[in-house]
Parts: C-alpha cells; structure tokens; sequence
C-alpha cells in the first residue's frame, strides 16, 4: 500500500506518523488537564491553566514542524552546523543565566512566565549536526579521525549538559549516537570499544557510588549517587554518620524512593482497566511529587486512571511512532535522510524506554520528558520539530 | 504488519534497530504487565493504605424504658468544640518559614546545613502551634472559661491523627452554646460537634436494674475489623446495660476519611452505615419504682423492694438501697465518690434485691405449709413459755397459748419450732423444693444470689437436725427478696410459680420490629396446696396487718381509732408476714427486717417484699411494714390513673 507512483507530483504524507503524533498530543491534553484540575484550591483563569498552556505548545510545535516540513531536508543539513553551533551557545548561556530548581540550571527564563530549556533543542541540534557529518562517503568514515570528530560533536553538548547538572538528558545522546553512527557506517571496532569504554566507564561511577566513600567520586552530585543508590536499593549514608546526618539522611532519601514508590503504586493501582479519567487519587492527593505530576509522571496518572489497557495504548501510538520512522529512514533517499530519520527514532525511543521504565522503577529517575505527552513547551516543540524532520525525510524521498 | 516489513528488508542496520525498538517496548510491556496486572492487588493495597483512614462509628445506644415507655437510660447530646486542622493549611503556609524566606531574612546563609533545617522545622512548628492555639485562647475569651491547648498534645494529634478534628473543649454548658452560636459559628476550622452521652433522666431510679456504662475509646477484642481510628462509645458494665449491651449498642458503622499525602482530611465516606441499637422495654412501673425508692431511701438504711405482679411475676418495681446515681460514671468519678462506691458496708452498687438474706419469720409461711401439710390442726393449742426451751431459742412473742393464726401474727417462735420439728426435716426442705428456693430466679440482669436451701436428697451433706429449730424460723437458710415474692405470690395466686420477668422485649427503632424476649406469664412450676391450707395462711396474713395485736398492724392502721393509715387503702386489705433475722456482719450482731406481703386479700395483684438491714434490735414491723404500706398506696393510685385512662395495669 506504500508502493507509490513515482511520478505522483502530490505531496505524500505519512498518516500513520500524523495520526499517532496526533493521537499522543491529544491524550497528552487530556491528561494534563486530569493531573492539573485534580489538584484542587483555585485554579486561576482558564488562560492560565497548564492544560491550555501545553495546547499551546502542541499550536506552535506543529507550527515548527510545518516549517521544517517546508525545506527540503537538504537545506536542513546545510544549516545544520550553525543550528549546532547555536543551541551549544543556548547550553553555554544556560550555566550564566539559567534558573532552576534544586542548585540545577536548566532553563532560561524568557520572560511570560516561560523558561526554555536549551537541553532538548540541543538534542535536534546534535542530531542534524552529526547527520550532517556522517552523510559523508564511506571511505572516509573509516578514517579514525572522523571517528573522533563525530565522537567530539557529542561530547561537547553531552559534557555542557551533564553539567548543568541534567545527566539524564545528557545520557540520551550516547545512544544517538552510537546508533547514528553504527548506520552510517562507521566501522564496527570503532564503536564496540566505544560502546566497551562507556559501559566500562559507568560501571566504573556505578561501582565506586556503590563502594567507594564520596570524595573518591567526582563529578558525581549528592542527589545523583543517592538515585543510583536508591536504583540499587542502597544506603548513601557513611559508617560513621553522626546520628543527626543519619536522621536528615534518611529522610532526604526517603524524599527521593518516596517518588518512585509513589509512582509505582499509581501505574500498579490503576489495575487492568483503571479507575477512570479525573478519578485518580495519587495526583489530586498530593502523593504523586504535584511538581512533577504533569511532566516527568505524567505516565503515572495516564497509567492509573486508563489502567493496562491506557498502557497499552499509549505504548502502542509510540510504537506506530517509532516504526513509521524507522520506515521513513529505510525508504530514505540517502544516507543524510536515513541518518536524520534515524536519530530522531533514538531519540524519542530513548525518552520513550527511560521515562515509562522510571515509572515501573526499570530506569532510575531522571528528568526526562515523554514526548508529546509530558508538559513542558521546549519539550514538546523539539519533539514535534523532530517528527517534522521525519516527515521531511518521507516527504522528499522521491525528489532526485 | 509495517513492523515486519523492516525485518525483510536487505538493510541489516535497520534490521537490527527494528529488533531492538521492538525488544524495547515488548520489555515495557512486560513491565507494565507485570506491575498493572500480575501486582495490581499488592499497590490498590499499597494505594488504599495511604489514601484511606478508616474511622469506627459506634451506633447511637438503645434506650432502655419502663412497661410505660417511660425512658429509664438515653441518650443526650454533648457539644465539644472541634478544629478542623486541614483547614488552617492556608494559615499554616502564610506564618510557615520557609526555606527562601529564612535566606531572604538571612542573607547570610549559603548553604543548608541540617541543623539549620531542623531550626526552620522548629520555627515552623511553634508556628503551627501558634495558629491553634490563637484559635484556642478566643474560644476561650469568648465561652468565658479556660482553655488549655498543651503542645506535646497539639503535636502528637498532629502527628498521629491529622485526619481527626482536635477537641479543644467538651461539654459545652447550654450558655457556652449559645455563645458559641452568636459569636463563634461562623469561625473558619472551627464546628461544633455532637456526641452522645448516656444519660438516666430520672438519676438514682433502678440503677442496680439499669447497671452503668463506662466510655470505652478502644476496641473490644472482638471486633472483626481494625480501624485507624475509633469514636469512643459506652459499654454497659453492670446491669441491664452489660447484659444486653450488645442489643444495646447496636452494629458499628465504618467511616472512610480520605487523606492526602499529610494525613490531611479531604473527603469522608460512610463505608458501612451504622445500625442503631435496639430499645430495651422492662417490667418496671417507674412510678411504683420511684415511690419503692423514695420509701426505703426515707428510712435510711440498707435493703431491697420487691413488687411482683402474682398473676404473671411481672416485676414492677426493684429497689434496692443505699443506690448510686449511675450518670456518675459517664463522667469523671471525684475520689469521694469513689470512696463512697468502694465502702464494703454501704456497697451502694451491689443488688440487695437479688442478695442473700436469712428471711426470719417471714419463712414461718414455708414452717406452716410443711406443718399443716404434717396434719396440724390449725385449732390446736399450744402454750408458748415465751422461749423455746430447747435449745434455748428466745421468742418475741410472750408467753401464752397460741393456735395457728395467733401464733403467725404473733410471729410466736415457739409454736413453729414446736410443729415445724413435728413435721421434721425432710418435710420442711421437700416444701422449700417445692417452691424452688435454693435455685436462681433467673432474672438475667447480672449477678444473682440463689440462696441456701438444701434439697431433701442434701439432707445428710449440707444439713444437720440441729439447723431444723432455727430453720422454721428461718435462720439456718437463706433466701433473696426476689424468691420471696415467688413465694408469696404462690401464696397468693394459689399455686403458680412464675418466672419472674423484668425484661420484657427489644423494639428496633428504625423498623419498629419487636423481638420478645420473655413473655409474660412464664409458668414455671404449680404447686399443688390444699386450699384449706391456704385459706388458713391468707386469713392469718390478712390477720397479721389488720388484728390490733398483731406484728403489722400499726403499720396500717391507726392505733387509736382503728381507722386505716391511709384512705386509698380503705377498700384496699393488705396481707403479710413480718420477720426479723439476725445476722453477723464484720463480728456485730444486727438484724435484717423483713415485710413480704400480698395484697388485695380478695382478689390479689401485687406482691410486695421489704428487706431493710436494720442494725440493731428493731422488728420487721417497725421499717419494713410502713415501706410495703406506702408503696401499696402508690399501687392504688396507679391503678387509679389507669382505670381513668381505661388500661388495666396488672392483667396482662
């Protein structure tokens, strides 16, 4: 049924990738205005209310992606190293003027009662970049310096990230990566080492959370070795903690299992089939974190209130997400569209596997937004300017 | 499917990210399986814990009233002050120092350290504490009484029970309460909540009957259900109220109150309604009651009231004194109180009515069975030499010559030592078989004497032929006041035992459905009397109130004039038996008086037995005859009433 006329001069729109993007924005919505109306007191204004808000998002993403959608993506990649270059300087300027919450910088406040967070256009920047670079003939990838070059391009956003610090978002490029480069060519010793030294590498920071005391670690926040820790169902706390450390220790810790307890009760009670939409308790009762219902949880309460069956359809529209694209980037018409389509995959893959697997306690907790579902403006305007990459890839796939 | 097709394609790279997407999200599935489905009952329990905390609501207790419907025990409204705490959060959060307002008054501050925390955490209570107990020191000013918040209390309750409103005052007085309602009602956090109170209108009356209740704030161990949180309610510890305190109390409801993640009230839901307890309907005629108690607390010593209706052994009245009031223990008892209830010669609760006594001469009525049942004449002469000469027992009536009926309204000792040892032992215990003394009414209304009274087949081990002279004057045995009404009754009706009943049936409230718990009339054994027999013992009774020389006779009648004592008892004969005993209490010989008695003579309704435990040397005639006497006058005018009102009080 794809198999198209070649000669078809109407453009060619890929329904399956609108409907599921559709369909994702439109229980994305929903739910938000579950989570937000629940929480009861005052609400404000209907202007003001998140759920409006997050519509908003929806307008000016699908708006961004028109706009990608418009050029080829040939046009994308010529630009691409500025964009790059661009959202690098987004990162810089977030560690001088960034907000945010918890001694981290994550956002720059843009005035309206709207903070960007730099992070995630970087993550389209990266991509664009790095398929832009890898698009190059083959002989040359098996040049180790490009190896290195390619391997730089992700460190440099990786590393500004990492530091804000967000470690979860800066996680998410390795992947990118790695499967970026794997399909464009680059041999595969490259990137079993690299994959070998990263593995080794975290297992190296996992192990010495685990065993060594802090200042043997560095780099490493308080807050993050007490995530691994809590993954691993550990203590943080040191042999000879005075009993008054032990104390805030333990309810600080107590404060981070809490949340990812929490969650699990709410995705586990909504059962088969779920208590209903607005009938959810663990949100509207303030057990769910109330800030962070709406975006990082917002799984939590979709999973409570619809229950496995909510589940399974929230994982089905990602599916159909995900493997539209993958279609997208095998029919690509040449490696730059396979590569752009590709990364983008990753990337909402990646967002997809750590956020539900945080809310079923398969992932540790990390601040990582689900597409199209999760409220946050740069959130969803990056990943609906990914799916107009993906779409932009099938769109020119015939225009030689 | 679309996925497949990628599979098929020649490009290994996108084989291998196809498989991996699809391991992926199969892995989510999986988990979401696994914790949606497979664990969904352990978190909906996780879930409920956390959200819900269940609240027992005690059921509002049964009123308990009289054959009337008069109330003897209810129930009254107590009006404590509640605050609401989950609606002083937005207080809370305006006083509350939080951590950028400490940074902004302490510019100093770099970093939070624990101990700066803890200090905030500090600041933050006493705030809290602050908020409440403002709240407090105005219901104070304005109720015009003290009120004292202590903190370790305020922060335990918050602590542990944040989902329960704090009582910050009880027991408002009635003027409280409307200061309350014009200056406080419209307080924010503030309401005003109800709690029953177990409450006997009419104090003392029947309260050995009634028993008393206690607050009970925890469980009994029988509950099936574990609750968070109970309401207190009473339990009935004596009496009425602890035998029937399961009707009584009704089924406990379960109340939900849904919590947010503070242990904050968001909603409440009644899981399970309560069922109200079931009204209790007695016997007892609270005027004859009352009038019983009035009469025996008038004579200021201990002793019991009986009054039985011998057509049925309905008991309508049970009085038993000194008493207590029992709205004593809904509250605090005072250390004098309690010293009073405690005091092993006064015992004010302890049930005189169902006590063991030795009857005296009020059993000569037994010694005259057994001794015409022998083939005593009834005309036969007997000279008394005053005394009973062996053994030595004294007689109170002098020496003279007695035939049956003198000798019983003289209460002659002599002569019933005299036959009743004719007549011989096992005839006397066969009578007292006959008529069931020695064994338990049955009254179920908490602990009951049965009395001492060998059976004949006790003969050779609980008895000896020495005990035969003191037991026809009824000292060697024992019996209740509730027996001697059985007794009497026999007498009177001519031959019918019955069961005596108090309890008559339980009334649901709501529904209005009856559940009898014992019918009237309970035949419980008929004794066969030759009515010759019975002739002689009535008219000797009847003599014993209305012959100039005998025991009761100025208990009646006016010595002068001859005229009855009262008017309403002009038409309205009266007979009885006196009788005097003596007992040893703590090493001091003293006396136990009694009057049992019948009346009328023509047509008899109504028996009534006075004990009073005299003390020293007194006659049954002195306390106990004037006592049957004015309870027979209140006999009188009740049925006078009722004829006015056209309901026969005795004959159902």
């Amino acid at each position: 049924m794809f198999e198209r006329n070649l000669n078809d001069k109407t453009i060619d729109r890929d329904w399956q990738l609108a409907l599921a993007a559709v369909g994702l924005m439109i229980v994305g919505a929903l739910f938000i205005f579950s989570a937000s109306a629940a929480g009861g007191g005052n609400p404000g204004p209907w202007y003001k209310q998140i759920y409006v808000r997050q519509i908003v998002f929806y307008a000016v993403g699908i708006t961004a992606a028109l706009v990608v959608c418009s050029m080829d993506y040939n046009m994308l990649a010529r630009w691409s190293t500025v964009i790059y270059w661009a959202t690098i300087l987004g990162l810089v300027a977030v560690m001088i003027v960034g907000v945010g919450r918890y001694g981290a910088k994550r956002w720059i406040n843009l005035g309206f009662n709207f903070n960007l967070q730099p992070s995630e256009f970087a993550k389209i920047g990266f991509i664009l970049m790095l398929a832009n670079y890898l698009s190059r003939p083959m002989e040359e990838l098996r040049q180790s310096n490009v190896f290195w070059t390619a391997l730089g391009l992700t460190a440099l956003p990786f590393a500004l990230i990492a530091i804000e610090p967000d470690l979860g978002s800066s996680v998410v490029l390795a992947p990118v990566s790695l499967v970026m480069m794997f399909v464009a060519g680059v041999p595969q010793r490259f990137l079993v080492r690299l994959a070998g030294v990263g593995l080794l590498f975290a297992a190296l920071v996992v192990a010495g959370i685990l065993f060594l005391p802090p200042q043997y670690v560095p780099f490493i926040k308080s807050y993050q070795r007490d995530r691994v820790l809590t993954y691993f169902g550990r203590s943080s706390l040191p042999q000879d903690a005075s009993p008054e450390a032990r104390k805030e220790h333990i309810r600080q810790v107590g404060k981070k299992s809490y949340n990812v307890e929490q969650a699990l009760i709410s995705v586990g009670s909504g059962g088969l089939t779920g208590k209903g939409w607005r009938q959810g308790t663990q949100y509207s009762l303030g057990f769910l974190p109330q800030a962070g219902a709406h975006n990082d949880f917002i799984f939590s309460v979709i999973a409570e209130e619809e229950g496995f069956i909510g589940s399974v359809v929230i994982l089905t529209l990602y599916t159909v997400l995900l493997f539209s694209g993958i279609k997208i980037a095998s029919q690509a018409r040449d490696r730059l569209g396979k590569l752009m389509a590709i990364g983008v995959v990753t990337l909402l893959f990646s967002h997809v596997f750590i956020n539900i697997g945080m809310n079923i306690r398969l992932m540790p907790v990390t601040g990582i937004p689900l597409p199209l579902l999760s409220y946050g403006g740069s959130s969803v305007v990056c990943s609906l300017i990914a799916i107009g990459i993906l779409h932009n890839v099938h769109i020119y796939r015939r225009s030689y | 499917m679309f996925i497949f097709d990628q599979l098929k394609r020649e490009d290994r790279q996108i084989q291998v990210i196809t498989l991996a997407v699809v391991a992926g999200m199969l892995l989510l599935l999986g988990g979401l399986w696994y914790v949606q489905v497979v664990s969904a009952q352990k978190y909906q329990d996780n879930m409920q814990k956390q959200t819900f905390r269940s609240v027992r609501l005690p059921a509002s207790r049964g009123k308990i009233c009289d054959r009337n419907g008069q109330s003897l025990a209810q129930n009254r409204p107590r009006y404590n002050i509640d605050l609401y705490l989950e609606e002083l959060l937005a207080p809370y959060d305006a006083t509350n120092a939080t951590k950028l307002e400490y940074k902004r008054n302490h510019p100093e501050v770099k970093k939070f350290t624990p101990p700066l925390l803890a200090e905030i955490g500090q600041i933050n209570q006493s705030n809290r504490y602050g908020i409440v107990n403002n709240i407090t020191m105005r219901a104070s000013s304005i109720l015009q009484t003290p009120v004292a918040l202590n903190p370790d209390f305020f922060f335990r309750h918050l602590k542990e029970l944040t989902y329960v409103p704090l009582t910050i005052l009880t027991d408002l007085t009635p003027r409280q309460l409307a200061l309350y309602y014009e200056q406080m009602s419209n307080e924010a956090a503030i309401d005003l909540n109800i709690q029953p109170v177990r409450f006997y209108p009419h104090g003392t009356a029947a309260a050995h009957l009634l028993g008393y209740v206690r607050r009970q704030d925890w469980p009994e161990d029988d509950e099936e259900i574990t609750f968070q949180y109970y309401l207190p309610y009473w339990k009935g510890k004596t009496g009425l109220e602890n035998a029937f305190d399961a009707d009584l109390r009704g089924k406990a409801g379960v109340k939900w109150v849904l919590v947010n993640n503070y242990s904050y009230r968001q909603r409440e839901e009644i899981k399970t309604p309560t069922e109200a307890g079931q009204d209790l309907y007695l016997t007892i005629d609270l005027d004859i009651q009352r009038a019983a108690e009035k009469e025996l607390a008038h004579c200021g010593n201990a002793g019991a009231v009986v009054v039985m209706n011998v057509r049925n052994g309905d008991i309508l009245a049970l009085a038993s004194s000194p008493t207590y009031d029992p709205n004593m223990f809904t509250g605090r008892i005072s250390t004098g109180e309690n010293a009073r209830l405690l005091d092993e010669r006064l015992r004010p609760t302890y049930n005189r009515a169902t006590g063991s006594y030795h009857p005296g001469s009020i059993f000569k009525i037994i010694t005259a069975i057994s001794c015409l049942e022998s083939g005593l004449n009834p005309k036969e002469v007997y000279t008394s030499l005053g005394y009973y000469p062996n053994p030595h027992i004294d007689d109170t009536a002098p020496a003279d010559d007695y035939d049956f009926e003198k000798a019983f309204y003289k209460s002659s000792n002599s002569y019933f030592i005299n036959y009743g040892r004719k007549a011989g032992s096992r005839r006397l215990l066969e009578v007292g078989k006959r008529f069931h003394l020695g064994e338990s009414t049955e009254l179920g209304i908490g602990p009951e004497a049965s009395g001492f009274f060998p059976k004949p087949e006790e003969m050779t081990s609980k008895w000896h032929e020495s005990d035969l002279p003191y037991a026809c004057i009824g000292q060697a045995i024992t019996v209740t006041p509730v027996q001697m009404a059985g007794m009497v009754s026999i007498i009177a009706n001519g031959g019918k035992l019955y069961w005596p009943r108090v309890v008559s049936h339980l009334k649901s409230p709501d529904t209005g459905a009856i559940e009898q718990i014992n019918s009237p009339g309970r035949l419980r054994d008929t004794i066969v009397l030759n009515p010759k027999h019975l002739d002689a013992i009535r008219h000797a009774m009847l003599m014993d109130t209305e012959n100039p020389n005998a025991t009761a006779y100025k208990s009646f009648f006016d010595k002068q004039t001859g005229s009855p004592k009262s008017p309403l008892l002009a038409n309205f004969h009266v007979a009885g038996k006196t009788g005097t005993a003596q007992r040893e209490v703590f090493g001091v010989r003293d006396h136990v008086t009694w009057f049992a008695s019948y009346g009328p003579y023509e047509n008899p309704r109504y028996a009534v037995i006075v004990m009073v435990e005299a003390g020293i040397a007194v006659y049954g005639g002195t306390y106990c005859a004037p006592i049957a006497q004015k309870v027979y006058e209140a006999l009188v005018k009740s049925e006078q009433s009722l004829v006015r009102a056209q309901t026969p009080l005795a004959l159902n």
